[in-house]
């Protein structure tokens, strides 16, 4: 992702690319971060994290879908009406993130998906293999050492259950994609409105404490998926990936799938 | 003369160190895709080595001259990087169809591709391997990434081309020739030496990128059965004939046969036995319900197995065995054999066999043959195969059928009660002499909640059999026993049909289980045996198979020698007196004194009561009674089946019998059988 300083060139932000962090010990608390942001700034900021609180409103929306399930249900016995459902939020999501994308590239002048050419250090490469790596391998001690991949999608299914299985995976996939543009928005925003000397990481904490939590909370109570609890966990994996990449969306992303999915 | 030796070690080191430095991910390549292989190797055969690796390492050195033509090392890391991936995933496949089926890939495997997802139906995803290889493969991304943009240039120019292109030829010659190597001692003709074989039926001989090769090699070709001599085959088919069993030969001469192929049909579907399922209704057993109680519920559930089971004109053949999938089932107890390397559905479907049960009683008696079967049409091409291989005039299947299509391939099954219920006046017709082959389908696999069986689990929740349990993952025998009392709905239309139409007393019928129920570990899990260590392994492959002879009374005799599927067809032969000839049959009848030897075509196993092994040099599973003795006499059996498999190979292979050989055959029948 593009960070703010490509953007404007007001001297009183350095921002040096790691994650919002000035480098400079300018503030001497956030009360005075704030004051010291000009309002255009401010704007800006706000209209950030006013789209991540859109987005998130959006994911939440989505679920109302569900209400045309009886329409759903006619296609087979309701097993597969999960399916459309899933297919039916690919597009939604789809369209909302290319509406979200050209929303900010106008009124706030970032990309949020340009895939940046500074590539990922090798400590911190390996800190992210390291994190899915552990991630995986205590969801999966968990179940006997098997992958949480085939306790819901592998033995004992039947080719209905094995397909809506598989399309939950693109269900979390698409909410992913929407958690991680919001988080990068909340990143984004914050850092922009408290300019500190080190980078704080709101991406990561909105990720747990604000997206991972609703989601926990609605797939538990508004849907049959299995494991919640184990996906809400895995959002710790997630945000410590984010923050790890300093909010490369693309390898932040695919990692945080691989480690969903697994 | 040391320091010329010291100076030259010194430059090839230096050349060495030259050599890694530039090719670093190349090495780190290797290395990923070793360990990769040997991981996958593991994880289905407990081996962290191969015995002959060679294939593999060359196949693996492919990529690795093919980057050396690559200008730079962003090309040479991409390729490497496509390498690991296929790698994965051919592994991943390989790793799957191990866990699936027990068996490693062979070429044959390719004929089912079409029925793949039906015959699969489960992805069993091993964690080792894939969490072992993710952590290879991102490793190697990200420090390939790092390290291409620190080495040195790579070497270019004429001399690497050069040397390259030799290295690449030899290679590939390489290859060639381990491939010829692997597959020269296959002999379709003469297959003795599977039963000392050093394959070990798993990868840690070549590995699995080596032996999907070598299976490729060996189907493309190394597997032309030279028919040879066609008078010796003739030979052969005739040189032994079958005798009638003075006790039950002919008893049931002039009857009609019924065959029903029951899909995963077990003992416990419907039998409480403690010692043999203790994880099955035995576990109702408790302070609340005795076992009398128990089984007195279940004859509730299953009054028409029951009934077959414990009538008086019942035979039982108590230690039948099976170990095959449903297809090569069926033909054995049609044909009562079945070749190797092919699966005939597929591969000989038009081929004549006047020897199938259909062509022989229309030969002898003029009976017309039918089959049934409530899945689809195509399904193992069956709508070829059995109208014209095996002799049936007609093949009905659920398109054809007025049932309500629940098989939609998605869970639900169709129903075998509606199949017979709709079916009945056409397979047992009361105007002339019939042979009805029926293949039912609603206790198939998977089990999982379906909507058509709900009547009969609102009927188990009345008697309190196995319950539904929130904490039990699937409750996959409940279901399974569900889908058995639709098997039994469909038992009792049959008899009743026969019974009101006059044709109970002139009528074999038989019931055989196909094979284990496997899906979803359930024979496993009722039976509790989960490893070859157990005291009892065969058991696991143990399955039901009743045979009711008219309404004559025969004392419900429960025979307890080994028998198996290919044991039905000639023991139909042998009830309705009909001599046959024994080097087509791999089996022998029930009621005979001789046993027989199961060879599984689709696990590569040879298993009796006692031994399962695929060479007799590592015998996988021996009971404790099994003494050296009974292994030597069971080598020789083997090796009779194993002559019989061989010469059953050419039969199918040059289609023996079309053309005049059939008039042949049936004119030998008549007199083998007086008509």
């Amino acid at each position: 992702m593009e960070t703010p300083e490509q953007t404007h060139s007001d001297d009183r932000f350095i921002y040096i690319g790691r994650d919002g962090g000035t480098g400079k010990n300018l503030h001497g608390d956030y009360r005075a971060a704030y004051a010291s942001v000009p309002k255009g700034i401010k704007r800006r900021a706000f209209t950030m994290l006013g789209a991540a609180g859109v987005t998130l409103a959006f994911l939440l929306l989505t679920r109302l879908l569900w209400l045309f399930e009886p329409l759903l249900d006619k296609i087979y016995y309701g097993t597969l009406s999960e399916v459309v459902y899933y297919i039916i939020l690919g597009i939604l999501c789809t369209a909302f993130i290319v509406a979200l994308n050209e929303f900010i590239k106008h009124k706030c002048e970032v990309r949020l998906f340009r895939a940046k050419k500074r590539p990922v250090r090798l400590t911190r490469a390996l800190s992210v293999i390291a994190v899915c790596a552990v991630a995986v391998f205590i969801v999966s001690a968990v179940f006997g050492f098997n992958l949480k991949m085939q306790k819901e999608m592998g033995m004992g299914v039947t080719l209905a259950t094995a397909l809506t299985n598989i399309s939950v995976y693109f269900y979390y996939a698409f909410h992913l994609w929407l958690g991680f543009a919001a988080a990068a928005l909340v990143q984004y925003g914050m850092s922009m409105l408290f300019p500190a000397k080190y980078t704080v990481p709101y991406g990561a904490i909105f990720l747990v404490a604000v997206y991972g939590l609703l989601e926990y909370i609605f797939e538990t109570f508004t849907t049959t998926h299995l494991y919640t609890e184990c996906y809400f966990a895995l959002t710790f994996a997630y945000a410590a990936i984010f923050m790890l990449t300093q909010r490369g969306f693309h390898v932040s992303y695919w990692a945080s799938i691989v480690t969903m999915v697994l | 003369m040391k320091d010329t030796t010291k100076l030259r070690l010194k430059q090839t080191g230096a050349a060495l160190k030259l050599f890694a430095g530039r090719n670093y991910l190349m090495l780190g390549y290797i290395l990923a895709a070793v360990l990769m292989e040997l991981t996958g190797i593991a994880v289905t055969s407990g081996r962290f080595y191969m015995t002959e690796p060679w294939i593999y390492l060359v196949f693996i050195a492919l990529p690795c001259l093919v980057s050396l033509y690559l200008p730079n090392h962003k090309s040479r890391y991409s390729i490497f990087v496509t390498a690991l991936g296929i790698n994965f995933i051919l592994d991943m496949i390989f790793i799957i169809i191990y866990d699936s089926t027990n068996t490693v890939f062979d070429f044959a495997m390719l004929n089912l591709r079409s029925d793949a997802m039906a015959i699969v139906e489960s992805v069993p995803i091993s964690f080792a391997y894939v969490f072992v290889s993710a952590i290879i493969i991102s490793l190697y991304c990200t420090l390939g990434q790092l390290l291409r943009r620190r080495m040195p240039k790579p070497a270019r120019g004429r001399t690497v081309y050069i040397v390259t292109s030799v290295l690449l030829a030899v290679a590939i010659g390489a290859d060639s020739l381990l491939l010829y190597f692997a597959n020269y001692k296959n002999n379709a003709n003469d297959l003795t030496y599977r039963l000392y074989q050093t394959e070990r039926g798993t990868y840690s001989n070549k590995g699995m990128i080596a032996n999907f090769a070598s299976e490729l090699a060996r189907g493309f070709w190394f597997s032309d059965i030279d028919v040879g001599d066609r008078n010796e085959l003739g030979e052969f088919v005739y040189a032994e004939t079958t005798e009638l069993d003075e006790t039950y030969g002919g008893i049931a001469e002039g009857y009609n046969v019924v065959t029903i192929l029951c899909e995963s049909f077990e003992w416990f579907t419907f039998l409480l036995d403690a010692e043999r399922y203790p994880n099955g209704f035995y576990k109702l057993v408790g302070e609340h319900r005795s076992t009398a109680e128990v089984i007195a519920d279940l004859h509730e559930l299953y009054p028409n197995l029951y009934r077959l089971y414990e009538s008086n004109s019942t035979v039982v053949l108590d230690n039948a065995h099976s170990l095959e999938k449903t297809d090569i089932s069926e033909n054995k107890s049609i044909i009562g054999n079945y070749p190797l390397y092919e699966y005939i559905n597929y591969e000989y479907p038009t081929n004549t066999l006047p020897y199938s049960l259909p062509n022989t009683l229309k030969a002898l008696y003029g009976i017309e043959s039918n089959s049934f079967h409530d899945g689809y049409k195509t399904f193992y091409n069956r709508n070829v195969h059995h109208t014209h291989a095996l002799g049936f005039e007609s093949y009905t299947a659920m398109e054809d059928m007025d049932i309500a299509d629940d098989d939609t391939g998605l869970g639900e099954r169709n129903l075998d009660s509606e199949m017979m219920q709709a079916c009945a006046a056409d397979m047992f017709p009361t105007d002339r002499r019939f042979n009805t082959y029926i293949t039912t389908i609603t206790q198939h696999g998977q089990y999982a909640y379906r909507q058509n069986l709900k009547p009969y689990y609102d009927k188990m929740d009345e008697l309190n059999i196995l319950p539904y349990k929130a904490d039990d993952d699937g409750n996959a025998l409940r279901y399974y026993c569900a889908a058995g009392m639709d098997f039994d709905k469909a038992i009792g239309i049959m008899l009743d049909y026969l019974e009101e139409h006059g044709l109970a007393d002139k009528t074999i019928i038989t019931l055989f289980g196909d094979h284990n129920t496997y899906y979803q570990g359930i024979s496993n899990y009722v039976k509790n045996i989960y490893s070859y260590k157990a005291d009892n392994y065969t058991e696991l492959y143990r399955v039901p198979v009743m045979i009711k002879v008219g309404e004559q009374n025969i004392g419900n005799p429960h025979i307890q020698k080994f028998t198996c599927v290919a044991d039905i067809y000639p023991t139909i032969l042998d009830l309705l007196g009909i001599k046959g000839f024994k080097n087509l049959m791999y089996g022998v009848s029930a009621f005979n004194d001789e046993s027989s030897v199961l060879y599984s075509r689709a696990y590569d196993r040879f298993i009796t009561d006692k031994l399962y092994f695929n060479s007799l040099s590592r015998i996988t599973y021996r009971a404790a009674d099994a003494d050296e003795e009974y292994v030597a006499e069971v080598e020789q059996k083997c090796l009779t089946l194993l002559d019989k498999i061989s010469h059953v190979n050419r039969l199918f292979a040059g289609n023996y019998f079309g053309g005049g050989n059939a008039d042949t055959y049936y004119e030998r029948l008549r007199q083998l059988n007086d008509k």
